[in-house]
């Protein structure tokens, strides 16, 4: 059951104009068993913290702790707690299959062709996965969101980090991933960290990370936040803006 | 160790069936390797006896010198530069960091990456052999197929150690293989690919004694064109084993750092 805590993380990228702060002491502690809902504009540092939590981006400053052990000493332990997707950089091969992906990967987490075909059947009726062995090129975009998803699944993670799960999504399959999120993943033994720029998803989190230009704005309970004056009038405008 | 092979069987199956997907790939080996020999063949033949006399160590026929040299030149682009071009195309399609966020360990990384690229070049290799030995009557029979093994597996070594190195290029400047580019540049050049490193002056003969593909050729040569035994080759044995023991390390611990960089950098995953 992950307990994640995050202590005045920063993190900056190199630039032409010298650096972008894409988090600046952000510090939350986030409850194991529960949907977490990370939220901000475009920039606002919602991949950066998805990617940390991950390992597979380091910070400059700050630690990250996972059940109390400093994430980037846990290694193989952490790959085996964590289920990462990140949609702007899928990490498909073109080439293959729906499921010869999962069966490659699935191998790197130890899991057999065995294991990986009944993990693809149990998420066929939540994600609607199509013809598993139709090539990846030849899927549509949201088809392509749903397949990283079941990836990122395959090994029953306890820490689930998805970076805006319904992107390319019509309302059904968007509807289905929010059911699988409510009805499936919201379990004792796991936690789920998304971040999203929709309302819907929104109201399938139990909690809500707020995050403007880096910093963290808010952090707390979904109908705390939600309730905000100032969050509301974020949300509106960011709205107006078109961007969630 | 089980899921280490485990996971090295998976790379190598992802690979096949990546070529499987690509009908032309073994059309376009057979055709390339056909006519990567034409040109040599004909070469060979307006020399002749001429260079038989620089050529008297290895036989004394150019065609077969200069096979060899071109099957050790394949397997030194898939080694060097084939390794890294994979690597850069992982990082951009996003499957590096997918493969990183998981629990395999760098060995089984980095020997994932390069087994099927390597078994594809023995193909490859083994073609140009057949072709060179049936269509151009190049004489290879008098080969010593352990003696060649062992000098394939220990130059493979150290030429897939220079790839560690080249693939860091890759990943650090995003861009085409500066690295490798100048390797396979220089080997190719003073290596002995197509003629002989006795030809050189004498200070380039120095510097190609530190290319491993020099010693590579040498011991390939001489297993299979002069059928030399493992006892006989040990010279050029050991100094394989030496290059790869000085290579490997060298190469593991510059490519980690570069993942480390990437990391911090954010670009395990960069579309150009």
């Amino acid at each position: 059951m992950p307990h994640v805590k995050v202590e005045r993380l920063t993190k900056r990228f190199p630039s032409a104009n010298g650096s972008i702060t894409a988090l600046q002491d952000v510090s939350v502690e986030l409850a194991p068993g529960r949907i977490w809902a990370i939220v901000g504009d475009n920039g606002a540092g919602k991949t950066s913290l998805l990617k940390i939590l991950a390992g597979v981006l380091r910070a400059d400053a700050g630690s990250v702790y996972l059940d109390g052990n400093d994430v980037t000493r846990l290694g193989k332990r952490l790959a085996m707690a964590v289920g990462l997707a990140v949609s702007d950089t899928p990490g498909f091969y073109e080439r293959l299959s729906g499921r010869h992906n999962l069966e490659f990967f699935g191998a790197l987490y130890g899991l057999t062709a065995a294991d990986v075909r009944a993990s693809i059947e149990s998420l066929e009726q939540a994600l609607a996965l199509g013809d598993p062995d139709r090539p990846y090129q030849t899927y549509s975009a949201g088809l392509k969101q749903r397949w990283l998803l079941a990836r990122s699944l395959l090994h029953q993670p306890a820490l689930i980090l998805w970076d805006e799960p319904t992107r390319s999504q019509d309302p059904q399959h968007a509807a289905k991933i929010r059911a699988l999120i409510s009805n499936q993943l919201r379990k004792p033994g796991s936690t789920v960290i998304m971040a999203t720029h929709h309302r819907e998803d929104l109201a399938t989190a139990d909690g809500i990370v707020w995050l403007s230009q880096g910093k963290l704005r808010a952090f707390g309970e979904r109908q705390l936040i939600d309730s905000d004056a100032a969050f509301i009038s974020w949300w509106r405008l960011s709205q107006e803006a078109g961007q969630p | 160790m089980r899921q280490w092979f485990s996971v090295v069987w998976a790379f190598a199956v992802r690979d096949a069936r990546i070529q499987a997907s690509l009908k032309m790939g073994l059309f376009i080996s057979a055709s390339s390797a056909l006519l990567a020999l034409v040109p040599f063949f004909f070469i060979a033949n307006m020399i002749g006896a001429g260079a038989s006399s620089v050529l008297a160590a290895y036989g004394g026929d150019y065609f077969a010198f200069v096979l060899l040299g071109l099957a050790a030149g394949r397997y030194m682009n898939a080694a060097v530069a084939g390794f890294a071009g994979r690597i850069r195309s992982e990082q951009q399609e996003g499957t590096l960091e997918a493969m990183l966020s998981s629990p395999i360990s760098l060995s089984a990384f980095l020997a994932g990456s390069l087994v099927w690229e390597l078994v594809w070049t023995t193909a490859e290799v083994g073609l140009y052999l057949v072709i060179g030995q049936f269509v151009f009557s190049a004489h290879l029979g008098n080969a010593n197929l352990l003696s060649l093994m062992v000098v394939l597996v220990l130059g493979l070594a150290c030429l897939s150690a220079l790839g560690l190195l080249s693939a860091c290029g890759v990943l650090i400047y995003k861009e085409a293989d500066p690295i490798g580019w100048g390797l396979s540049g220089i080997m190719r050049l003073l290596g002995g690919v197509y003629f002989p490193v006795s030809l050189l002056p004498s200070h380039l003969q120095a510097a190609a004694a530190f290319l491993p593909l020099t010693h590579f050729l040498e011991g390939l040569r001489q297993a299979v064109l002069q059928g030399r035994t493992l006892a006989e080759l040990k010279p050029t044995l050991l100094l394989l084993l030496g290059l790869a023991l000085i290579l490997w390390p060298l190469g593991g611990a510059a490519f980690s750092a570069a993942l480390r960089h990437l990391k911090r950098a954010g670009t395990l995953s960069f579309r150009s």
